[in-house]
């Protein structure tokens, strides 16, 4: 996909896909975030993702989707990639400006540097909206599953990406 | 998609300090959070006094807590208003304060 322009967005929603459904995050300039959270649709079909994507497209009416780019990634889920090609789709139907941002580009664009784990990135991402340190989970240890809430961190700072200079 | 502010950033304050849509209606003196759903769904705008609470609840302005509404108001008014000048200007001499300080 293409970098990701210099252009000044002023409302952005991030996704990142998880297990049954996704992280989000919306962003009015770099320091507004306007909603986090995480939907698990009761249903697993990534139509019902689409729609609880759509009702966030109503509601906040952002210029630019952003999705975690999974394209290469063996270790996703097909669902993780199935989401990604719906959204793209979703997006164009919706004449929504689109960019799937992989998650290293994410890690530059906060940290610079891309030896830094999950739960490093959500403190940072903590530290910078306090309303998120709240929903801070404790460090992971290696026997314990993927955090589900960690996902909406993770889609903050895919949304930061749009007011980064550094692109893909 | 649009690059105007929401009508209203309602649910985006709450969630930042921290408050259930429950808490939020039981501080503006309602009866159940269904109305606190309705504002923040946009299926209703608060009354003057709620907008107030509000205000005085998340400490931000009326005006931005429903930024795009304001700015339609804006627009609109200084439209009207644009129109009533250029009539004045039409008029021999400006006959009342309000008008002179208009033109």
């Amino acid at each position: 996909m293409n970098e990701l322009s210099s252009k000044m967005w002023r409302r952005v929603l991030a996704v990142r896909p998880i297990g049954r459904g996704f992280g989000f995050a919306v962003l009015e300039g770099r320091d507004n975030l306007l909603d986090w959270g995480v939907k698990e649709p009761k249903f697993p079909d990534v139509s019902h993702s689409i729609s609880q994507i759509r009702s966030l497209t109503d509601r906040y009416m952002p210029e630019l989707l952003i999705i975690e780019d999974v394209r290469t990634s063996q270790r996703r889920s097909p669902k993780a990639h199935d989401l990604t090609a719906q959204a793209a789709l979703f997006a164009v139907k919706e004449k929504l400006s689109f960019r799937a941002v992989k998650r290293r580009s994410a890690k530059q664009a906060i940290f610079g540097d891309l030896k830094v784990t999950q739960f490093e990135l959500a403190k940072e991402i903590a530290r910078r909206f306090p309303q998120l340190a709240s929903r801070l989970p404790p460090p992971r240890k290696a026997w314990d599953s993927q955090i589900t809430r960690l996902a909406m961190f993770e889609a903050v700072a895919l949304a930061l990406t749009a007011f980064s200079s550094k692109g893909d | 998609m649009s690059k105007r502010k929401l009508p209203e950033y309602l649910r985006s304050y709450r969630k930042r300090v921290g408050l259930s849509q429950s808490e939020m209606a039981y501080l503006l003196g309602l009866n159940s959070a269904t109305s606190v759903s309705r504002f923040e769904r946009r299926e209703q705008l608060p009354d003057l006094r709620r907008a107030f609470a509000y205000q005085v609840i998340l400490s931000v302005s009326v005006e931005s807590l429903f930024a795009g509404v304001f700015e339609e108001v804006k627009r609109e008014t200084e439209r009207r208003a644009m129109v009533m000048a250029r009539r004045l200007l039409k008029k021999p001499k400006p006959t009342s304060p309000h008008e002179r300080a208009l033109l």
